[in-house]
Parts: C-alpha cells; structure tokens; sequence
C-alpha cells in the first residue's frame, strides 16, 4: 500500500504506476458498458450467473462489486456488496489494463499477476468476456 | 487486502477429498493391480501398496508446499515457470498431459471391455462400446453437462464402499488361491505399480482457488491417500487370492474377481464399479485438460482456435481433440492389446511430474527463500532433491518396462510426444507470441493514445499570463 487518496493515481511502493479508484471505477465501467453491447458475450454467457469482487491490492478503497445476471452486467458499484462467487485481485495498473483491453486476463492469471478465488468455471467465463470485448470472437 | 470470509460457492474438505480420491481411481488402476500381481503374490500386494503410499506422502508434501505459494488452477504452468525455463516447464507440462489422454483412453477401453465380456461380446463390439462411451462423454462435455460438487462425492463414495465391500467378501470367500506370480520381476517395479494407484490425486491442487481455508487442500490430499490406500491394496490382495494368471491377462480382472468370489452379482457390482470410476476419470479429465487448453492458448502459447467457445461457453476444440485423440487411442489400444504399455507409459509420466515437483521446490527454496510458505516440505532442499532423484529413477524404470518384461516402447512413445512437443515450443511459438505481442502493443498505442487526448481534453485551457 502506498497510502495515497483513493482516487488518485502515483506509484506504489514499488515504483511501479497506480492507477487511482476513479480511474479504475471508469476503466471497469467502460468495460461492462462493452460486454452489454456484445452480442456474442451475452448469448454465449446468457445462463452464467455471478457476482464478482474486484480488489486493487495497492490502492485504497479501488473495490468493486461486479454482479452478471443472466449474461448481463449490472451497473458496477464501489465496495464490496453481498456474499461473492469470484473474487479478483491484483495490482491497480493490471487490472485497468485489463479493462482497458490492453492485456490479456489469462496471460496475467497463468503469470499469477493477478489471483482468483471462485470456481474455474466462472474464471474461465471472465476471461471470455474479455475475449468477446477486445477480440470480438 | 483482508482474506474473504466466504465464497458463495466454495469447496470444503469433503468435497475435495472426493475430487483427489476420484482423480486418482480411475478403472486403470484394477490393471495396475494385475500387473503388480506378476511381481508379488496376492496376500503381500498391500505391502507395495503401502510403500507406494509412503512414497506418495512425500509427494503430497511436495504439492502442498508448492499450491500453498501459488494457489491456483494455473499452478502447474506457474511454479514451473518460476523454477526453470518457461520454454522448458511449457514442454514439461504439455507431455505430461498426454497422460490425461491416456487416461481417459484406457479408461474407455477397460469399460467397454468389460461390458462386452458382461454380455458375452466379441472385440469388436467391445470397440464399439468404447466409441459409444466416447462419443457420450464428448457430446456431455460440447453441452457444458458435469458433475457437480455432491454428485462427484456421492460417485466416489460408491466407488471406494463398493470395492471395499466386493474386496473384503471375495478375501473372506475366496476359492482355493490361484498359483502365485511368475516372477521376473522386481521390487522396484513392484514398488512403481504401487505408486500408481495414488496418482492423479495430485490434480485437487487445481481447485485450490474453490476453497476459503487454505489447509483444505493438503488436508484433502491425506485423506485420499488413506482411502486409495484402504481401497486398492483391499482389492489387490482379493484379486491375487480368486484370479489366476491366464485372468490377470485379460483386460477386466475386477470383474473375474469379484464372479469368482460372489458370482453374476458380484460381476455386475464391479460392472458398475467400473462404469462409475470413468465418470470420474471423463469428468474431471474432459473438463480440467479443455479449460487448461483453452487457458494456455488464452495466453498466447497454443493455437488460438483453441479458444474457440459455443453457446455454452465450452471451448469445443480442446473437447474434440480430446474425444477425438481419447477415441484413437483407445481403439489402439483395443486392437493391439498393448493397455500393459499404457500402464507403463502414465506411470512414468506421473513419476516424471513428481521429479519435476520435486526439483522446483528444492529450486524454489532458493530462489523466493523469503516467500511465504504456509506449507513446508520437511527435511527442505534435502528432502526435495532426494524426491527428484528417486522419481526420476522411478520414471526412467516406467519406460523401459512393459508388464514383467523391459521393453523400451514406452520410451520410445514418450520420447516422440516429447520430441513433437518441443519442435512446436521451438519452432512455432515464437511465431504465435510475436503475432500476441504486436497485438497487445497495438492495442496499448491505440489506448495510451485516447487516454492522452481524453485528458487533454478535460485540463482547461491556461489563460494567457497577465501583462
């Protein structure tokens, strides 16, 4: 941690780049905004049911709560709300660029940048989400 | 970051015992069993059983040390990678899923061996019967069907109790005891079967990220071993006591077994027995080896029509060449009669994994020394080096030898999948992660650029300076 405000971007005690809670609010609500809009995403995950938590491990206060209903995303909301199915963590730049479509989610998890709790099933869901936004397979 | 307190879905120790115990009783091991009588005689068999469990502790320590520092179903790819070469845990651990393969093959051919003797069929509708099984098991898996966490418990708990209970009737009502092994053999062999029927228990490690306490996992894996271990020496030592040698042949002992010592019923018992252990073996074998697939290609390091995914989100690729690769092998299997080699071939591949296991802890404890280990290997580097020396054997004696005769086919096998393997890894991976690399730089450049206008964007103008 790095005790910086919690919106705010900077570095973390490593040096590398953070990026604040509101950035990342925005990068993950883009995100959803874009997984509503594929159709490929919600016929393929039209029965996967799951609410996610989102943690940065160096920011502050950049939790979130994901809830996916039928293939469709609600609105993202800040904290973490309700009992999780997934949990996601990891550093506040890995998962922006996630988000951002500028890494690969499975290539960060196989390399353990960032850590899962949940079922394999809805981790692999997860990243076809992705896989749906960015490559629009 | 506080740990979570729960997960909706989470994994308990029952559960995961289950899966570890599940994993490792696949319908291979009753010819595990048959072989291992080649080299001991019935009543002592429970003895490499029981050295093989031994053995299989230090394993367990192994993988607890190693899942407890990287909880989660990509361990495998992850704590290789870290201790070696990626190039080299890629190929390590691509070869070994041949074992999967195997797995499920022989699996498929032993039931419809079984079901065909059960109806007094010939070979060929014994091949048939295993098409059928894997045509069956393809087209559940294309839909997303699987077991879920209370069936695959209630499965396995049917499987264990029922050849315990088939086990113990046919050593209390035994005929007169069949002549004993033909000899030929030798301890280490002997020892090598005995580790075998605890193999695949390992794979729990994949679910570590479904369970809230972290110990589960190891606590799991113990108790597997104590079940296997009750339930396979059991059996060894009835099938030693009730099928001879000319039966120990054949590819359905368990059933001669169990007829001999409690008639038709018994036959139908054990039938179903070895229907439900591929359950199992299809189910958690389908499911683990596709998504792994798929999850390896996801990172850029196979093919990616290997992500491919249908309506059902399964990706249906890895599942076809699975049933299809499963499929092959089976019906070579059939037709040559070779399902010893394929005792010979998974095991040195488990032996090989072991030794892997071993040297990237005994790597690992000096390369992240200060890592946090919540789980550690008694006897430390010591002991890890000794793991991989002794697996390493294990699995170079594996290759080299088929049923009581050393043969070097099952070296030679391995040694093309392995050579296969690493003509890929060296000679078109490069190609894909160039490919994945300019993609995910282009992707960064088109996104850094938005980011840099957007914020433009929103900074307001600066006045001009006054005077």
């Amino acid at each position: 941690m790095n005790g910086q405000g919690p919106g705010s971007g900077g570095r973390d005690g490593g040096g590398r780049e953070s990026v604040g809670a509101d950035e990342l609010e925005q990068a993950l609500r883009e995100y959803v905004e874009k997984a509503n809009a594929s159709p490929r995403a919600r016929k393929t995950l039209g029965t996967w049911t799951c609410r996610i938590h989102v943690e940065a491990t160096d920011v502050p206060g950049a939790r979130f709560t994901h809830v996916i209903e039928q293939g469709s995303s609600h609105p993202v909301s800040r904290g973490l709300a309700g009992v999780p199915d997934l949990i996601v963590r990891g550093h506040s730049m890995d998962l922006a660029e996630i988000f951002w479509g500028d890494a690969n989610p499975a290539s960060n998890y196989m390399q353990g940048a960032i850590t899962t709790r949940g079922r394999a099933e809805d981790v692999m869901r997860l990243d076809a989400m992705a896989m749906f936004v960015f490559l629009g397979q | 970051m506080s740990e979570p307190r729960e997960l909706s879905r989470a994994l308990n120790l029952p559960g995961a015992a289950s899966i570890s115990t599940g994993l490792a009783f696949a319908a291979i091991n009753f010819l595990g069993m048959a072989q291992l009588l080649g080299y001991v005689s019935g009543s002592l068999s429970w003895l490499a059983v029981a050295a093989g469990g031994l053995l299989v502790l230090l394993v367990r320590a192994l993988f607890a040390e190693l899942n407890g520092m990287y909880p989660t179903a990509a361990g495998i790819r992850l704590w290789m990678s870290r201790a070696m070469n990626d190039r080299l845990a890629l190929i390590i651990t691509l070869t070994y899923m041949t074992a999967i393969v195997l797995v499920i093959a022989a699996d498929a051919f032993i039931i419809g061996e079984a079901i065909a003797y059960s109806l007094s069929n010939g070979r060929l509708m014994a091949i048939l019967y295993v098409a059928a099984l894997l045509v069956i098991a393809t087209a559940l898996n294309l839909r997303g069907i699987k077991l879920a966490g209370a069936a695959e418990l209630a499965v396995t708990g049917i499987v264990v109790a029922a050849t315990v209970a088939v086990g113990t009737a046919a050593i209390i009502h035994h005929p007169a005891p069949p002549p004993g092994p033909a000899g030929g053999g030798s301890p280490v062999q002997a020892l090598i079967l005995g580790i075998f029927f605890y193999t695949g228990f390992e794979w729990v490690t994949t679910n570590a990220e479904e369970v809230v306490r972290p110990r589960i996992i190891p606590r799991a894996m113990l108790i597997a071993v104590i079940v296997l271990f009750v339930s396979q020496s059991l059996y060894a030592v009835a099938m030693g006591l009730t099928v001879g040698r000319a039966g120990r042949a054949t590819a359905y002992p368990q059933l001669l077994a169990a007829q001999r010592a409690l008639g038709h019923a018994g036959l139908l018992v054990m039938l179903c027995v070895t229907a439900l252990t591929a359950v199992n073996t299809f189910n958690g074998g389908f499911v683990t080896m596709s998504r792994f697939m798929y999850a390896v290609a996801r990172e850029g390091k196979l093919p990616r029509t290997l992500t491919r995914l249908n309506d059902r989100a399964v990706p249906v690729v890895p599942v076809w060449i699975l049933g299809g690769s499963s499929l092959v092998l089976a019906v070579v299997v059939a037709v040559t009669g070779s399902w010893v080699m394929v005792v010979s071939v998974c095991a040195a591949l488990e032996m090989m994994i072991y030794a892997a296991a071993g040297y990237v802890v005994f790597r690992l404890r000096q390369r992240q020394a200060d890592a946090q280990r919540p789980f550690r290997l008694a006897g430390g580097r010591a002991s890890a080096l000794t793991a991989t020396v002794i697996f390493g054997l294990l699995a170079l004696v594996s290759a080299v030898t088929v049923g009581t005769h050393t043969s070097a086919v099952p070296l030679l096998f391995l040694a093309v999948v392995a050579g296969l393997v690493t003509l890929y890894v060296l000679a078109w991976l490069p190609r894909l992660e160039r490919r994945e690399a300019q993609e995910i730089a282009a992707r960064r450049a088109a996104r850094a650029a938005a980011r840099s206008a957007s914020r433009a964007a929103a900074t307001p103008e600066q006045p001009p300076d006054a005077g």
